[in-house]
């Protein structure tokens, strides 16, 4: 197994005074295609929020690359090579394609840039054709899209992904797929929060699944099926078990 | 007649582009903090007073009393920002209200505590007639045009190209999407406020000369001008922002020779209410912000 990149141990944290996260322990080795699974309100999109410093730490620990990035600022974290795609449109909808490629930059001021960008252009072909497009007036799909290279322009060295099937017609969310697995083929490593675990499954190399802010299943997609996947979702146990702690 | 409407609208123009120096500063804040600010005429007035102060207690001339007008606007502006506006960031609409309507008293009182409250007479400018297309008006009328449109076309550039242009309309768009693609927001708000703030202070220097009195309250008038203005202009939209000011600097010169002086200070939200019947986005549509 290749050397472990991102280490969580016992992390707690939440909005507020609102506890979300009870206690996450989780290792993502470098290259890995990591979903996240749970039912709604397990703590999925929290803890990729919490990776990013969008809230509030309680206790534990997040290390990154040997480094603690727990409290430190959105942009700090994005300087050492993590990069979010939220949930919902996050990007600049009155300025093109171009423009928001650009922004998605805005911290590397260097002359790779401009080469990055021709490389993400590259990738995804349909950006180049679009490039002169403002971003509002372009799909669901195309948008998921555009977001995911703005993403890749930071030049993460893991990719968080926060639910990109949401509201995308099933062709949409087909081809934001192949290109997250395409972009892991090439060594990228992703961390996936998704509702559609039937896709997310197919991708990932590896499901882990959250209920009540813990992790209470971690293994290969094809070590479990659909029916003790709902098992888990709806009553935190494995058919047959008793007794598992929260 | 036709000579009357002319001359008339000429002053217009010049009326509109002093409004229209004032409120490109308060629609950028807008666009960036999602707040009206009224202490923007205050600006204005900082910017009158600085100039003021260097003819009257430093001796210099005009010109270098307009760079140092900007100078202290900038500076006043640059002080509130670090301190007031960027903690508007994310603030709710009440606390950039109460927080703006604050500011506008303070900047008030300390200059009239500073000055005293009495009307001041402002020396300097170019005022010197000069007669264009058959229409006689004071150089300084000209330069307020010359300086207005070249601010304009100098601010359609910045917001185009530049990288603190681009910042500045990513945060006008989306401002979750600027923490995750690492644009300081707190940052680009204060240097569109300090920019919008001296562009203010301008505008106050250039007036000046035409409106010879200098006092504490003559930013509260020109706040509630600007007002109708950014409206119009479709909040947030700097081209838009120019036309609605010509618009109203216009309407307001004919109002006053044809209607009667004491109307005049009404166009403005008159106006407002019959473009909002028509266009209730504004005369431009959010798809040209900025």
């Amino acid at each position: 197994m290749a050397e472990t990149s991102l280490s969580i141990a016992g992390l707690r944290a939440g909005y507020g005074s609102l506890d979300i996260l009870n206690g996450v322990d989780l290792d993502v080795p470098q290259g890995q295609f990591v979903a996240l699974l749970g039912p709604n309100g397990a703590g999925k999109s929290t803890l990729l929020k919490t990776l990013y410093g969008m809230t509030t730490i309680k206790g534990g620990a997040i290390r990154w690359q040997g480094r603690d990035i727990a409290g430190l600022a959105s942009r700090e974290i994005l300087a050492q090579g993590v990069s979010l795609v939220p949930q919902g449109r996050c990007n600049f909808p009155l300025m093109t394609i171009d423009e928001n490629l650009q922004m998605a930059a805005y911290t590397l001021r260097d002359a790779k840039v401009k080469a990055d960008r021709d490389y993400v252009y590259e990738l995804f072909p349909i950006l180049r054709k679009r490039r002169a497009t403002l971003a509002g007036n372009m799909s669901g799909g195309e948008q998921q899209l555009l977001e995911v290279a703005m993403a890749v322009l930071q030049r993460p060295r893991i990719l968080l992904v926060d639910e990109p099937s949401v509201g995308l017609s099933p062709a949409a969310i087909g081809i934001v797929f192949d290109e997250l697995l395409r972009i892991n083929a090439m060594g990228q490593t992703i961390l996936l929060v998704e509702q559609n675990t039937k896709k997310a499954m197919e991708v990932a190399q590896r499901a882990v699944i959250l209920r009540l802010g813990k992790v209470i299943w971690d293994g290969k997609p094809t070590e479990i099926s659909h029916d003790e996947l709902g098992e888990l979702f709806m009553t935190g146990r494995m058919r047959g078990e008793t007794d598992v702690q929260h | 007649m036709l000579f009357q409407i002319s001359e008339q609208i000429v002053n217009g123009i010049v009326t509109g582009a002093v409004y229209a120096l004032v409120a490109v500063g308060m629609t950028m804040i807008f666009g960036v903090l999602r707040a009206i600010n009224f202490a923007h005429g205050e600006y204005y007035m900082v910017g009158t007073f600085g100039a003021w102060v260097a003819i009257e207690y430093f001796d210099l001339p005009y010109p270098v009393a307009i760079v140092a007008g900007v100078i202290a606007t900038a500076f006043v502006a640059l002080v509130i920002g670090q301190f007031v506006m960027r903690r508007m960031v994310g603030a709710p609409a009440e606390a950039g209200v109460l927080a703006t309507l604050g500011i506008a008293l303070i900047l008030q009182n300390s200059v009239i505590l500073l000055f005293g409250g009495g009307y001041k007479f402002f020396e300097g400018g170019y005022i010197e007639p000069v007669t264009i297309l058959g229409v006689s008006l004071a150089e300084q009328r000209l330069l307020i045009i010359a300086v207005a449109v070249l601010v304009f076309f100098g601010l359609e550039l910045l917001v185009t190209y530049s990288r603190m242009g681009k910042a500045m309309r990513a945060v006008s768009q989306n401002v979750e999407c600027c923490a995750v693609v690492g644009i300081d927001v707190r940052k680009v708000v204060v240097r569109t406020f300090v920019l919008g703030a001296a562009l203010a202070g301008l505008s106050g220097v250039l007036t000046a000369p035409v409106n010879v009195s200098v006092y504490g309250g003559m930013g509260e008038l020109i706040t509630f001008k600007t007002l109708p203005i950014i409206i119009m202009g479709g909040l947030g939209n700097v081209r838009g922002t120019f036309f609605a000011a010509m618009i109203l600097g216009i309407a307001e010169s004919l109002v006053a020779t044809y209607v009667g002086l004491q109307f005049r200070d009404t166009v403005g939200f008159a106006t407002l209410m019959l473009v909002l019947m028509w266009r209730p986005h504004g005369l431009f549509s959010a798809q040209a912000r900025y």
